[in-house]
């Protein structure tokens, strides 16, 4: 039995797509938007998984109509401390990109990161959660409809990724699950406990455009948040997305001194599975 | 001091009766109400008018009625109504007289030049600044979508009355959102009134019979609204002979069946119209396309019965949903539902009586199939509602609205039924009641042929009541909770509501209006999407939220040229608006018992020129209308507290409307529409986030779709009109030099080329020709 309740988001969105695409014959096209740049902003991107090391990419943004290349920040000053004090300085490994060598991350415990460059001064917290494992990853054929949904030319089966996972039944959960293809990172999902609390969930991770061929290796990481990470991410999912949806604008992320980017202290747990034959 | 107190006070009473008693004895009213020949129905905006007495004429009320005030004497009574046959009726007045009078409808509308002029000048002499009335009669050769007759669609045409494109049925008027109007479905409130996302409206064209549309100052009976009132009238059905009528169309069919009640002193109409979108939906060979469904309904039903010349009553009711079902998976289906039961009564010549017990409500349900278990989502707004309206009809010069109601709302904001689940649990968040009231009072005053004053106060009232759980929020953290029962009181709101319209006719031709108003609004939607999902939720003030408040001025001047051939209008609207609502950025509404942390709030205006140039008769009549107007926001929280446009803002907008009558079988019609694209917010950068392209934003709706225009038109044949038998054929093209508008701009990563992004357009509709085929009989 799958989770469908968890649909409810994006069940409107089938509804507009269905309309749009059969009953209504909307077509696209590309166009060009005048959009007139700002300067470049911040962007910060820091994550510190239970243990393992800590990672901070710090890039800028760039104008709309500029290939998709972001510079990174280099010769931050980049700091990481935990709730017992102990404190380690980030190394920069690559032009933005700086890790911690020592640290790495433990459930339960707060962390606190401060960045400074120049007149620049960003400081972020994040207590990492209690994890929570999957039980199973299962791959079968897509059941729901498809077609008018998404385009139609099919030279692989259309797949859909079940993940099965007891929620813990005296807090409040907030997950992520990554999916990736042959090692490379071609989603992620969001669900939180809000309608399932403590029971046994399988979700279902809704993807029409996934290709998947047999053979190839699928690993899900479930990742539990934090509830400003949560709501970070959540800021740039479906309902954000919608055609027409609420008026876009930046998530409210858990970062003072940045408008883009988010810290998150979490705890993973992975699954693997090899495509089977359908 | 005493005596002497009393003795003046006596003396103005007695002075006050005496001159009541003058007037009531040397003048006798002659009343009564003014129907449709064939059917019975009420006419309203006729005009009755007194031979050698030029200066001596009224126009029926929305209930048809009219009174005059007349010395006795013997009279030539003259009853005119656009489209009907002038008539002429011998009065004898030697005491107070109530006189029905019934008008056939004219066989050859075109030449019925007079009749017209008539009502041109009632037009110029209406009292009400920014008030509209529109017959789906007159509406019924305006090309459509898909042939669907629409007296909203049509409305949205109009100076001060926006829509964004097709894309949602959302009525913007003079800068309100679309749940700051009040529709108003033979009194019953209509809160979602779009099918198929706004494609269509939820009102079936034949049902209907008319529209009083206020966009300034509605009398003081309305509120509770900000922007408007859309007060939507059933047909009576004929109280003489049965009718059946309908018509096939390509996405819809419709059927009404109307006829007499026990001896012609009742009627009834049934009207029923289905669509089959799903239709569509069998082109595909997958099965599991094939096998859903997608469609809606309405369902008409009103019946009247008078009981004797001072009393009947009517029951009307409505039911309409949509349905979205995905067999196995899942099925979406949500809807109105309304019922009015009305009595009228007239006490004599000068007072009548409506009382009116009213319930209506909007749900939606999301079914989630997995066999063999079903949850379902669900979630809604009902009310009742009771209602005493009372006209006193003093003298010719003065005229008495009051009245009272009160309105019961039960909101469910979310409810999980999960019975054989195992997965999920069963939730509900707490259902809001709120107690709405409104004593009100307005008068007409006409002390000279030049002058007419309408003045009126209502005193509207809320309480946020309990049984619930109610909040205390610091910066969006609940930091109090307090525990009411039912039908404690948690908050009570009090708004007066003052309204003022004086209007000016120094001749014939012109005339200049003014007109001051105050609305409040304790209900409050709260959406996800611009477009109109119908999974939006209404909220009702309370402790953390105030009502909506605003403030509107307006100037009108009116003008008519060529024998009232042609009529001009301008007007100017200035409107302040208080405790607008906004969502927090990354808010989530589904089932969110603490919504209302989220919630932000600000200020509003809005301001425009309206211009209209109209004929309204003759071979060739239509309308162009524009205007010029802006709506901005500011709003604590968004846009670092810098005024910034509404979504609904749109600089110009123009409509034209051209109906040409070929012969007596053809007519033909075309409409233009032009308007500035509406605000949006577009990315100003990007950056890169988990490995995926994000994108950066700035100042919100400081970007502008593409400007919209589109041209349809239309032709209808009737091919066959006996005594006892119409038909015809309607056969329309919309956007019919297939211009894209767009229905939404995205922006991704080209598929292309991973290294760069791209804007893309959606657009619905290029050409779309249609047929319908309409009988009646």
């Amino acid at each position: 039995m799958i989770n469908r309740i968890l649909y409810i988001p994006v069940i409107s969105h089938i509804y507009m797509m269905l309309l749009v695409s059969v009953v209504l014959l909307s077509c696209t096209e590309s166009i060009t938007v005048k959009l007139e740049g700002v300067n470049p902003e911040i962007v910060v991107e820091a994550s510190l998984p239970e243990s393992a090391f800590a990672s901070v990419k710090l890039t800028k943004t760039v104008d709309f109509n500029v290939l998709n290349e972001f510079p990174g920040v280099s010769g931050a000053m980049v700091k990481l401390k935990d709730a017992n004090g102990v404190t380690e300085m980030l190394t920069e490994i690559a032009p933005g990109h700086y890790v911690s060598t020592v640290m790495k991350g433990v459930s339960g415990l707060k962390y606190e990161l401060t960045i400074e460059k120049d007149e620049m001064l960003i400081y972020a917290e994040d207590l990492m959660p209690k994890p929570v494992k999957i039980n199973s990853v299962r791959v079968r054929e897509l059941e729901i409809p498809n077609g008018p949904i998404v385009d139609n030319i099919v030279d692989s089966p259309r797949l859909e990724v079940i993940v099965n996972y007891t929620d813990p039944e005296n807090e409040v959960n907030f997950y992520r699950f990554i999916e990736f293809v042959n090692g490379e990172q071609v989603n992620y999902f969001l669900s939180d406990d809000r309608f399932n609390n403590g029971k046994t969930v399988k979700y279902f991770l809704l993807d029409f455009q996934r290709r998947m061929n047999t053979g190839d290796t699928l690993v899900i990481e479930m990742q539990s948040l934090s509830k400003p990470v949560y709501n970070y991410l959540y800021g740039f999912s479906i309902l954000n997305t919608l055609p027409q949806g609420t008026t876009p604008s930046n998530p409210v992320t858990n970062i003072n001194g940045a408008e883009l980017g988010y810290f998150s202290a979490y705890t993973l747990h992975r699954d693997t599975v090899i495509i089977p034959e359908f | 001091m005493y005596t002497i107190a009393y003795m003046r006070y006596a003396v103005v009473l007695l002075f006050f009766f005496f001159s009541f008693f003058i007037t009531a004895q040397t003048k006798f009213t002659l009343s009564g109400f003014i129907t449709d020949f064939e059917s019975g129905e009420y006419l309203s905006g006729a005009s009755v008018t007194v031979a050698g007495m030029p200066l001596t004429g009224v126009v029926s009320n929305n209930r048809g009625f009219y009174m005059l005030n007349l010395s006795a004497g013997d009279y030539v009574v003259k009853v005119s109504y656009l489209g009907y046959e002038s008539r002429e009726f011998n009065v004898k007045l030697s005491n107070h007289l109530f006189k029905n009078f019934r008008l056939k409808l004219h066989s050859n509308i075109l030449n019925e030049l007079d009749v017209s002029a008539l009502k041109k000048q009632h037009d110029l002499s209406n009292e009400n600044n920014g008030a509209e009335h529109i017959q789906t009669s007159e509406i019924r050769n305006i090309p459509v979508l898909l042939g669907e007759q629409d007296i909203l669609k049509t409305l949205t045409l109009s100076p001060g009355v926006k829509s964004i494109g097709e894309s949602s049925g959302n009525i913007y008027v003079r800068g309100g959102n679309n749940s700051h109007n009040l529709v108003l479905l033979d009194q019953a409130a209509v809160f979602n009134t779009n099918h198929l996302l706004g494609f269509f409206s939820a009102f079936n064209s034949d049902a209907i019979r008319d529209m009083t549309f206020y966009k300034g100052t509605a009398p003081s009976e309305y509120g509770g609204r900000l922007a408007s009132v859309m007060d939507i009238r059933m047909n009576n059905g004929n109280n003489n002979k049965y009718h059946v009528g309908g018509g096939i169309g390509l996405i819809s069919s419709r059927i009404t069946i109307d006829g007499p009640l026990v001896n012609e002193n009742g009627s009834f109409i049934v009207s029923g119209r289905r669509t089959y979108a799903d239709a569509f939906l069998k082109v595909f060979s997958n099965q599991n396309i094939r096998n859903n469904e997608l469609y809606f309904y309405d369902l008409n039903v009103k019946t009247n019965y008078k009981f004797d010349e001072k009393n009947s009553l009517s029951l009307s009711a409505y039911a309409g949903r949509d349905k979205l079902f995905i067999p196995g998976h899942f099925e979406i289906n949500w809807g109105n539902k309304a019922a009015t039961l009305k009595w009228t009564h007239v006490f004599n010549g000068k007072l009548f009586s409506n009382s009116s017990f009213i319930y209506s409500d909007y749900n939606y349900k999301v079914d989630i199939i997995v066999a063999p278990s079903v949850y379902s989502l669900s979630s809604g707004i009902d009310n009742l509602t009771i209602r005493q309206d009372f006209r006193y009809y003093l003298n010719e010069k003065n005229t008495f609205d009051y009245g009272y109601h009160s309105t019961f709302y039960t909101i469910l904001p979310g409810k999980l039924d999960a019975d054989l689940s195992e997965i999920v649990n069963p939730m509900k968040i707490q259902n809001r009641y709120g107690l709405e009231h409104a004593l009100y009072w307005s008068g007409n005053y006409k002390p000279s042929v030049l002058w007419n004053l309408n003045y009126g106060l209502r005193i509207s009232g809320f309480h946020a009541m309990g049984p619930g759980n109610f909040y205390t929020y610091n910066a969006g953290q609940v930091v109090d909770t307090v525990k009411y029962t039912s039908g404690k009181i948690v908050k009570t709101y009090v708004v007066a509501e003052p309204r003022v319209n004086i209007s000016y006719h120094p001749d014939q031709s012109r005339s200049f209006k003014f007109s001051y108003t105050r609305n409040s609004q304790y209900l409050h939607l709260i959406s996800s999407s611009t477009a109109s999902l119908p999974t939006d939720i209404w909220l009702v003030s309370g402790k953390n939220i105030p009502p909506e408040i605003n403030d509107q001025l307006s100037l009108g001047f009116f003008r008519n040229f060529k024998k009232s051939a042609y009529q001009f209008s301008a007007e100017v609207y200035y409107k302040w608006l208080h405790n607008q609502i906004d969502l927090k950025n990354g808010a989530d509404i589904r089932a969110n018992d603490h919504i209302e942390g989220d919630l932000l709030f600000g200020k509003g205006r809005a301001y425009g020129l309206e211009l209209m140039l109209k004929k309204e008769y003759g071979r060739l009549n239509g309308w162009v209308s524009y205007t010029l107007s802006r709506t901005e926001l500011n709003i604590d929280g968004i846009n670092k507290g810098k005024w910034y446009p509404a979504r609904q803002d749109a600089t110009h907008d123009f409509s034209v409307v051209g109906l040409y009558n070929l012969s007596d079988s053809w007519s033909l019609s075309a409409t233009w529409v032009y308007q500035t694209g509406n605000a949006v917010t577009f990315p100003s950068g990007k950056y890169e986030m988990d490995g995926e392209i994000r994108f950066l934003y700035t100042d919100r709706n400081a970007h502008r779709m593409p400007d919209y225009h589109r041209m349809d038109i239309g032709a209808t044949w009737k091919f066959s009109k006996k005594k006892n038998y119409d038909s015809s054929l309607n056969f329309s093209i919309y956007n019919l030099y297939g211009r894209k508008n767009a229905f939404t701009i995205d922006f991704e990563e080209d598929p292309q080329d991973p290294s760069k992004t791209r804007a893309v357009m959606t657009y619905l509709f290029t050409i779309m020709p249609s047929v319908t085929y309409n009988f009646r009989f």
